[in-house]
């Protein structure tokens, strides 16, 4: 008799303990499940939210495009209109040519702007890389025109570390180094401040350097002699 | 007898308050799971309509740009004509030809190379080492204009006095535009000397020593598009 009882129990607590063994193993998948699904979902909700970020890009660049396409055709209209009109004709070459030198640096300009002093640390002197580093943080913030120690920066300049020196148009400069940059200016000192930009990089280094703020900038245009193009066909 | 009976009470009211939890568990585990699976079809087909708009969008900016280039092939022609129609014009057709040759707005073409670089196929113990960053680009391009390159492209985009490269995540941003890998610089200049000078650069040695793919090709003639947006000047 009592062994019978004794067996019932045993049987009850097994039967107990493997269900609660059972429960518990159920419980922890389910708990992992629901992390995992928490992660999933917020990958893609990242995916979601790159994709429309892109998509918004695509859509202001086709604005900027169409824009663009418009200004050159009211450009080609004028043109058919003021044919035979010779000065409205040469007042359209004229602005059209002063945009392209204007690109290439083939001329003075001025306006507001920064003016940037990079100097050699007690321990580390200023090199081409971080040289060139600066001035695309610069051009990627708008900078309209750039030059160093009035050297203007046009398409083909060179930055390279040449012994004592650094070149740049095919002139030798050395430090201190004084950059000059047209663009607005609090949106281009925010650039270069900003968390792991050009000029934490420089404090790093205890590169020297100073930042100013300047309504009077002057960028001179690029020494004509340092520009090769017999290499080039212009397509017809 | 009491005590039996109170016992069996117990009982009955644990195992009544034990299935009462995993009922309610269970019903609401199999509600989320529900959510969860509308939630992700709505999210895949938002996705979906989205990436199907981008796409137009993509083919658009396809066809906008092609126009472009049209239009103002058009116009450089009509300024070209009316400049050499014109009597004592010379001087200005001469300086025409000068600026929009250096300021990158005319299509070039001749002898030059290619280079064809592509991140690591597998990823080194740092990921950072195995990827192309935006200072890798610049310092090709520093290392071709110091070579003498006479016009630059990155994906399409002609190098000009403003060109920026920059890294935004996956995808490089030049003339302000992005693009992703493979990444293909073009440059007209001495084949041979171009060549030699990023082969025996500093910069294409060490991402090549990260297997970062470069591949370097001579070529006796390559188009180098024309910048045809607008320069931020």
């Amino acid at each position: 008799m009592n062994k019978h009882i004794i067996k019932k129990l045993t049987f009850k607590n097994v039967s107990i303990t493997v269900v609660c063994i059972f429960l518990g193993i159920v419980l922890a998948w389910q708990f992992q499940s629901v992390r995992k699904n928490r992660i999933s979902d917020s990958f893609r909700n990242e995916r979601l939210e790159n994709i429309k970020d892109e998509l918004i890009r695509s859509k202001n660049n086709n604005d900027d495009l169409r824009k663009r396409n418009d200004e050159i055709e009211n450009q080609m209209r004028e043109m058919e209109k003021s044919s035979g009109n010779s000065t409205m004709e040469q007042e359209l070459i004229k602005k059209e040519l002063d945009f392209a030198r204007v690109t290439a640096g083939l001329v003075e300009v001025s306006g507001s702007g920064l003016l940037i002093t990079v100097d050699n640390g007690p321990k580390y002197s200023v090199d081409d890389g971080d040289l060139l580093l600066l001035i695309n943080e610069l051009k990627a913030s708008e900078a309209q025109a750039i030059s160093i120690n009035d050297q203007r920066l046009i398409a083909s300049t060179e930055i390279r570390e040449a012994g004592k020196y650094i070149s740049i148009n095919r002139q030798q400069i050395s430090a201190p180094f004084v950059v000059k940059a047209i663009a607005d200016p609090n949106k281009l000192e925010n650039a270069l401040r900003v968390i792991s930009g050009v000029l934490e990089r420089f404090d790093e280094f205890n590169i020297k350097y100073s930042v100013e703020k300047r309504n009077d900038i002057i960028i001179p245009k690029v020494d004509s002699s340092v520009i090769k193009t017999d290499l080039l066909k212009p397509k017809k | 007898m009491q005590k039996q009976k109170m016992i069996k009470i117990e009982k009955a009211t644990l195992y009544f308050c034990v299935f009462l939890i995993l009922g309610i568990a269970i019903s609401v585990q199999f509600r989320s799971v529900t959510e969860i699976i509308n939630k992700n079809n709505s999210l895949k087909l938002q996705y979906e309509d989205i990436a199907a708009e981008l796409i137009v969008e993509k083919k658009k900016a396809e066809t906008l740009k092609s126009n472009l280039e049209t239009k103002l092939y058009k116009r450089d022609q009509m300024i070209q004509q009316t400049l050499e129609n014109r009597k004592g014009a010379e001087k200005l057709n001469e300086k025409w030809k000068y600026a929009m040759q250096l300021a990158g707005f005319y299509e070039n073409k001749g002898a030059g190379i290619e280079i064809t670089m592509n991140d690591a196929k597998e990823s080194a113990e740092n990921p950072k080492y195995s990827i192309i960053h935006d200072t890798d680009m610049l310092k090709i391009i520093n290392e071709l204009n110091v070579a003498g390159a006479k016009a630059i492209s990155i994906n399409g985009e002609r190098w000009i006095s403003s060109s920026e490269v920059i890294c935004t995540g996956p995808t490089i941003r030049v003339n302000k535009n992005r693009y992703s890998t493979p990444f293909v610089i073009r440059a007209v200049g001495d084949p041979k000397r171009l060549a030699f000078a990023l082969e025996d650069s500093f910069i294409v040695n060490e991402m090549r020593a990260f297997n970062i793919r470069i591949e370097i090709q001579k070529l006796d003639y390559l188009k180098i598009q024309k910048f045809s947006g607008k320069p931020t000047n």
